[in-house]
């Protein structure tokens, strides 16, 4: 400011250059600009030029900078009215001035803004005291002072709310309130209503615009959104009067404010506030208004909930002035029938004859007389509600008057076991008899119902001058102190469940109050849980000294007293129930209910058709359901002890208990009730009133569910004990592995409990189309008289078979088996193949359910015998080809072999392994092969039909190994089933000694030499057979092969055992085949076996092949010839060449010699039956004390001479082998004869005879 | 291959005149037994022969029926030294023989 200061151009100016000025103004200048004060000087005395400093500039606004220099009034148009009387004054007095928050309007951008100021006008003195300028330090108060104002009027609104209890009152109160003159709520209205636009309507406004606002919200606002606060701008436009009614403060805008309830956030009217015409809508100005809006809410929402409670209040009292007048009424119009009920009673009672017939009027005159008592209390309690009670109290005796009235008690208390003692001293009080009377019967017949042994005593006595007190002491159950307060509330009962009955309206104690407190007195109670109560009434002690005589009721006519004697009769009740017999024909019915007189009404109802008995209260009924096991329960709900509810979820939780119907007996009419009671488990709701019939056709229509369900559930069980008959025969069938075996399943399964002692099966024979019967069990005719009885089983199995339909025999009339049941079996369902029979030893009727059963048997037995005769079938098939498979060529003189075929030991599965030797055309030559495919049964059979043929084809073709593998594996990948299959493959050339061999996929060869040593030949490895891999390229493995060696071949049955490596098995293997270096090839193949079966047997199948190369060696002697004569001698020859060598002494050697030539005749002669394209083999080893022999053919043939005594001859010869050698031994089998020979060497070489 | 064998013959005296005697050597099996036969019923002379088989090297079972039949014909008395290879065969089969020509004469032609 310092810088446009010395800017300006002064000189032209009429205070001339800056330098030109009094010292005191210059020096003034420069406090003035150095000032952080806002500070405006007024220079010269007419024109007053302007010049201020940086802070005064907020207050020129856009009069900065144009006001630098100018006059005054130029600038300071808008207010010169004000101030330029102050200034003048200032000049022409030279005395300061001084203004607090004075309101200047000032124009700023146009606009005129009401704005406060606090300043001080000070003449600046020259040097002569002449005043040459005015100083002016001024401040801007306008926030102060509007804030001040606005916080005052929201005190002043917030006091006057606070008492308006109406929304009409906080309309009021906040019109009063901001309505006046204030000059930021020019005026404010209210309009109320939802936020439903056209249904707030103006309910009070300013008394300047009184009239002129419209009376609906929206004609104000628009098409404005209300539910938050906006501006309205176009004010005037839509309230044409307004200016006429404001003059020039007329607001231009106005604020419409939703109110919303606090509680529900709905708004529930508006406040529409006038804006300030001369203050901008700046925040500070809506904050204010935003919470005076918010203070009227407040106010609303609490005249609003005020206004709901009122209403409810009003509405409650309403309502219970209501039901005081339907009381009075309703017990009124009860009045009258009730005498018209009571006075028939009493005439038909005392005119009824039979003892039944009164019995029943007396019950209805008792039930007739309770209503009418409840009535009357009824009646008189809802007198007193309305006040229109008048007692007429006399002065009477009260000690007397309470003994008379509590003496009618008398009887009851005894049959109740109950001491009622009495304690009246004569005291007179002014009441009213009747009332009186009310007051002890209620407070007696209370105490009687919660006293269950013990006492009640009842003392009137003067406690004061003035007062007597009168009480009624107990030694009851007592009641809860929760409970106490509550006691006199009309209709309040307490939740006690321990007396002698549950039966009571809730208006006994209360009214009992109302009386005593129309009476004078005050009534207290005094409880203790199980130690008892004590009702305590202070009565004024009467004025007059003379009592009134007073007639009370006798104890017959005490309505309270024959409501007593209901729960006392409850003890009578076992006598009752003592008749009920143990054995009962009729279905019983439980009865719960604490009234003796429903109990009874019950019993004779139910009665009449069934066994009955009735329990007072729940848990007694529990006990006894436990007791009696009813088939129906009959219970009321209200009951001592324990409740109906509490009783049905008793039941409910016994499993035992569980499935008996619960009929449920209500005074609760209606559906929620029923619902209440069909939610805790009851069958069926009864609501009091009932006819009679309505309860009977309800228990029988219970008792006809509980037949059904019994029946249904009969049924069930017959059902599963059906399916697990079945399950069970299913079961052992499974594993049946033939006719026989099924039998036995079939007898010995337990088919229910059908008794059977003999089945049979009868079978259509494919072959011969006969009837074969198998049979298991006690079956007539076993023994002795077989055919005839046979033919008495057999007969009706043929028709079956024959007719295809089922027969059964409740008697057969005689033999031992006297009923029988026949079915026919059927082969995939349809075709008949046989039948099935089932024998029983006595007459029986067949019911229907075992006739399904046993037809379902019979059926799974079809299946297992169908089943049974495919595996026959295929079994015979595949042993079949497995026989042909292990056909052994021995007819190659290269070699001796020896083969073994051993089945899994589970079950009879054909399958897999084969093996083959083949002679080659070359001379010396011999291939052998053993083979694996996966699977058992046929199938696997016919693959390793294939591949064994193939490989013999092959073998001969092209006998090195490459070539036929290569050409097996070609054929394999044709033959299905033939995937992975496994090969060994060797080809022997006895000339050279050598062998050569491929494995694909198999287990290594085992070579033993005749040294001893047992070598695995694991060269020419392949993989299996058709395992889609590309074609073979690996070379054969080569081996030598001397006389005497031995080559193992065999499946990997043999070696493999669960539970170890395959490395052990390769070990144990060719440890034990080492050690069978010097034994004949057929027993290397039984020994291989036999010490490496493991003890559960094998799991898979196993073949062992052995193959030994002929010739000789210094402890062998080998040789397989052809059956041919000739050759006897020319082994003879050699033999005998091979034993001189070995030094056996003479007559030894002529006794080997002799003895193997008998036994090798004997091979070809009978075993071959001089077949010479058939051979006999020889093995014989050299050990240092014997010389073993073993001769093989392909025949049998037997050792016993007795048994060839047709041809002398080969007895002759079996005569003298059996002589020559110190032990024989004959191993026969399907494929052959083995003859070992034994003969001890004598330890000198030397003869023996 | 055929076994083969030779018979000599000689006399010896007896009771009541000379018998003929045959001493077989060689072998003797399944494949020429009935070749003996037929040497034995080829040697001329009077009947009983004496066979001495002590000198055969082998004699089978084959070659023990011929025997046999040759004896149930009482066409032969057999000779076989105890010391004979096939004497314990023989005496399995249970062949009536005499330990030499000298006993077998002594005990065939008693006087």
């Amino acid at each position: 400011m310092g810088r446009r200061l010395g800017e300006y151009d002064w000189k032209t100016h009429p205070l001339g250059p800056m330098s030109d000025w009094p010292a005191e103004v210059r020096a003034t200048v420069a406090v003035a600009l150095t000032s952080r004060f806002p500070i405006v000087l007024w220079l010269g005395t007419e024109d007053l030029f302007l010049v201020y400093n940086d802070t005064y500039i907020p207050m020129l606004g856009d009069k900065h900078p144009a006001a630098l220099g100018k006059p005054g009034r130029d600038v300071w148009w808008d207010i010169w009215d004000p101030i330029g009387p102050m200034l003048a004054g200032v000049v022409a007095s030279g005395r300061a001035t001084w203004s607090d928050d004075l309101r200047l309007a000032l124009a700023t951008a146009g606009q005129r803004q009401e704005r406060y100021f606090t300043f001080s006008y000070g003449p600046i003195l020259a040097s002569a005291g002449d005043v040459s300028g005015v100083f002016c330090a001024v401040t801007e108060t306008t926030e102060r002072v509007l804030g001040e104002r606005r916080l005052q009027i929201l005190n002043t609104a917030a006091a006057a709310l606070m008492d308006t209890r109406t929304v009409d009152d906080a309309v009021e109160a906040t019109i009063q309130a901001c309505g006046g003159h204030h000059p930021d709520l020019p005026f404010v209205a209210v309009y109320v209503g939802g936020g439903d636009d056209e249904k707030a309507v103006l309910r009070g406004a300013s008394e300047r615009v009184a009239g002129l606002l419209p009376l609906s919200l929206s004609d104000l606002i628009g098409s404005h959104d209300s539910s938050n606060m906006f501006v309205l701008d176009d004010l005037e436009r839509v309230v044409e009067a307004l200016p006429a009614a404001f003059g020039e403060d007329c607001p231009r805008q106005a604020l419409v404010m939703p109110l919303a309830d606090a509680a529900t956030e709905d708004v529930i009217s508006y406040m529409v506030a006038g804006v300030n015409a001369y203050r901008p809508l700046d925040e500070l100005y809506l904050t204010f208004c935003r919470l005076l809006a918010d203070q009227v809410a407040a106010a609303f929402t609490a005249a609003h909930s005020y206004d709901q409670q009122r209403q409810r209040a009003e509405m409650l009292a309403q309502l219970d002035r209501a039901k005081t007048v339907f009381l009075t009424n309703v017990s009124h119009e009860f009045r009258t029938p009730l005498t018209l009920l009571l006075g028939p009673l009493d005439d038909a009672i005392r005119h009824a004859d039979q003892p039944a017939q009164r019995d029943r009027l007396q019950t209805a005159q008792r039930n007739a007389g309770r209503l009418l008592r409840l009535v009357n209390s009824l009646l008189e309690f809802s007198r007193i509600e309305a006040g229109r009670t008048n007692a007429t109290p006399v002065p009477v005796d009260i000690g007397a008057l309470t003994s008379q009235i509590a003496s009618s008690f008398s009887e009851l208390c005894q049959r109740a076991g109950i001491e009622l003692v009495l304690d009246c001293s004569p005291v007179i009080a002014d009441v009213d008899v009747a009332m009186w009377e009310t007051i002890v019967s209620n407070l007696l017949s209370n105490a009687i119902k919660f006293t269950l042994s013990g006492s009640i005593t009842v003392v009137v006595a003067a406690s004061s001058a003035e007062q007597c007190r009168v009480q009624v002491i107990d030694t009851g159950t007592g009641i809860p102190a929760a409970d106490l307060d509550r006691l006199f509330e009309r209709f309040y009962r307490a939740s006690n469940l321990r007396g002698r009955s549950v039966e009571g309206s809730g208006i006994g104690l209360s009214l009992v109050r109302s009386l005593v407190e129309l009476l004078g007195g005050t009534i207290g109670i005094d409880s203790q849980v199980d130690v008892g109560t004590t009702v305590s009434i202070t009565l004024p002690i009467s004025s007059s000294s003379s009592a009134t005589a007073a007639p009370v009721s006798q104890p017959a006519d005490n309505a309270y007293v024959a409501e007593a004697m209901q729960w006392i009769d409850n003890d009578s009740m076992e006598s009752a129930n003592g008749s009920l017999s143990t054995e009962r024909s009729r279905p019983l019915i439980l009865i719960a209910d604490d009234n003796s007189d429903m109990r009874n009404h019950l019993r004779r109802i139910l009665s009449e058709r069934w066994d009955t008995i009735a329990f007072g209260d729940g848990q007694a009924a529990i006990d006894g359901i436990r007791q009696y096991h009813p088939d129906v329960v009959v219970t009321d709900v209200m009951m001592p002890a324990l409740d109906g509810f509490g009783l049905v979820a008793a039941l409910r939780a016994d499993p035992a208990l569980a499935a008996t119907p619960v009929i449920m007996l209500s005074a609760r009419a209606g559906a929620e009730a029923a619902g209440e009671g069909f939610a805790s488990g009851v069958d069926d709701y009864l609501t009091k009133p009932f006819s009679s019939p309505d309860l009977f056709n309800r228990v029988e229509a219970r008792l006809g569910a509980i037949a059904r369900q019994r029946a249904s559930r009969a049924d069930e069980e017959i059902q599963a004990r059906h399916a697990t008959a079945l399950a069970d025969v299913t079961a052992a069938l499974a594993s049946a592995l033939s006719v026989q075996g099924t039998l036995r399943a079939l007898l010995t399964a337990p088919i229910g409990s059908l008794g059977v002692v003999a089945v049979a099966i009868g079978l259509i024979d494919q072959a011969t189309q006969q009837v074969t019967v198998d049979y298991a069990g006690a079956l007539d005719g076993l023994s002795p008289d077989a055919e005839a009885a046979g033919q008495h089983v057999r007969e009706p199995i043929l028709d079956v078979i024959l007719t295809g339909r089922p027969i059964i025999v409740d008697d057969l009339g005689g033999g031992d088996n006297r009923a029988a049941a026949i079915f026919p079996v059927r082969e995939d369902g349809a075709t008949v193949i046989g039948a099935v029979a089932l024998f029983w030893p006595t007459p029986r009727t067949f019911r229907q359910d075992e006739i399904d059963l046993m037809s379902d048997v019979a059926a799974v037995a079809g299946t297992t015998i169908a089943r049974i005769r495919a595996a026959e079938r295929e079994r015979r098939i595949a042993a079949v080809f497995q026989d042909q498979l292990l056909d052994l060529d021995r007819g190659s003189d290269a070699v001796v072999v020896s083969a073994i075929y051993q089945p899994a030991s589970e079950a009879m599965r054909v399958g897999g392994d084969w093996y083959l030797v083949t002679p080659l055309n070359d001379i010396g030559h011999v291939a052998a092969c053993v083979g694996d495919v996966v699977g058992h049964g046929l199938r696997a059979a016919i693959a390793m039909s294939k591949l064994r043929a193939a490989a013999a084809v092959a073998a001969l073709t092209a006998s090195y190994p490459p070539f036929v593998l290569s050409a097996i594996e070609r054929y394999a990948s044709t033959v299905p089933g033939a995937m992975y299959s496994t090969l060994a493959f060797a080809t022997i050339d006895a000339t050279k000694g050598t062998m050569s061999y491929m494995c694909a996929g198999h287990p290594y060869p085992l070579l033993v030499t005749p040294d001893g040593v047992a070598r695995y030949l694991e060269d020419g490895r392949m993989r299996p057979l058709a395992a889609q891999q590309p074609a073979i390229d690996t070379q054969p493995g080569h081996a030598l092969f001397p006389a005497g060696s031995l080559l193992i071949m065999y499946t990997d049955g043999l070696i493999e055992r669960h539970d170890e490596t395959l490395t052990e098995g390769f070990a144990r293997l060719a440890g034990s085949a080492a050690a069978c270096v010097d034994l004949p090839v057929d027993m290397v193949c039984s020994t291989l076996l036999d010490q490496l079966t493991p003890a559960a047997g094998h799991r898979d199948d196993v073949v062992v092949l052995a193959l030994r190369r002929t010739g000789t060696t210094d402890t062998s002697f080998v040789a397989t010839v052809s059956a041919d004569l000739a050759q006897v001698t020319a082994v003879r020859h050699r033999l005998r060449k091979w034993l001189a060598d070995l030094d056996v002494g003479a007559m030894l050697e002529h006794n080997i010699v002799l003895g193997v030539s008998e036994a090798l005749t004997n091979a070809i002669e009978h075993g071959n039956e001089l077949d010479a394209q058939k051979s006999v083999s020889i093995e014989i080893f050299a050990h240092p004390a014997a010389i073993n022999a073993t001769i093989s053919d392909l025949g049998h043939w037997t050792l016993d001479p007795e048994a060839s005594r047709p041809k002398p001859e080969r007895g002759r010869g079996l005569t003298l082998i059996n002589g020559l050698a110190d032990r024989v031994d004959t191993n026969r089998s399907p494929y052959g004869t083995n003859v070992h020979l034994h003969f001890r060497r004598m330890p000198d070489g030397g003869t023996r005879r | 291959m055929k076994s083969t064998f030779d018979v000599s013959l000689d006399t010896v005296d007896t009771a009541d005149g000379v018998a003929v005697t045959a001493t077989v050597t060689g072998e003797v099996d399944v494949t020429n037994a009935s070749d003996l036969a037929r040497s034995v019923d080829n040697v001329e002379g009077p009947r009983p022969l004496i066979l001495d088989l002590s000198y055969l090297r082998y004699l089978d079972s084959a070659g023990f029926a011929v025997i046999y039949r040759l004896l149930e014909r009482r066409a032969v008395i057999i000779v076989l030294s105890s010391q004979s290879p096939i004497h314990k065969a023989a005496t399995l089969i249970g062949l009536t023989s005499h330990e030499s020509i000298g006993t077998a004469v002594s005990t065939e032609w008693k006087q």
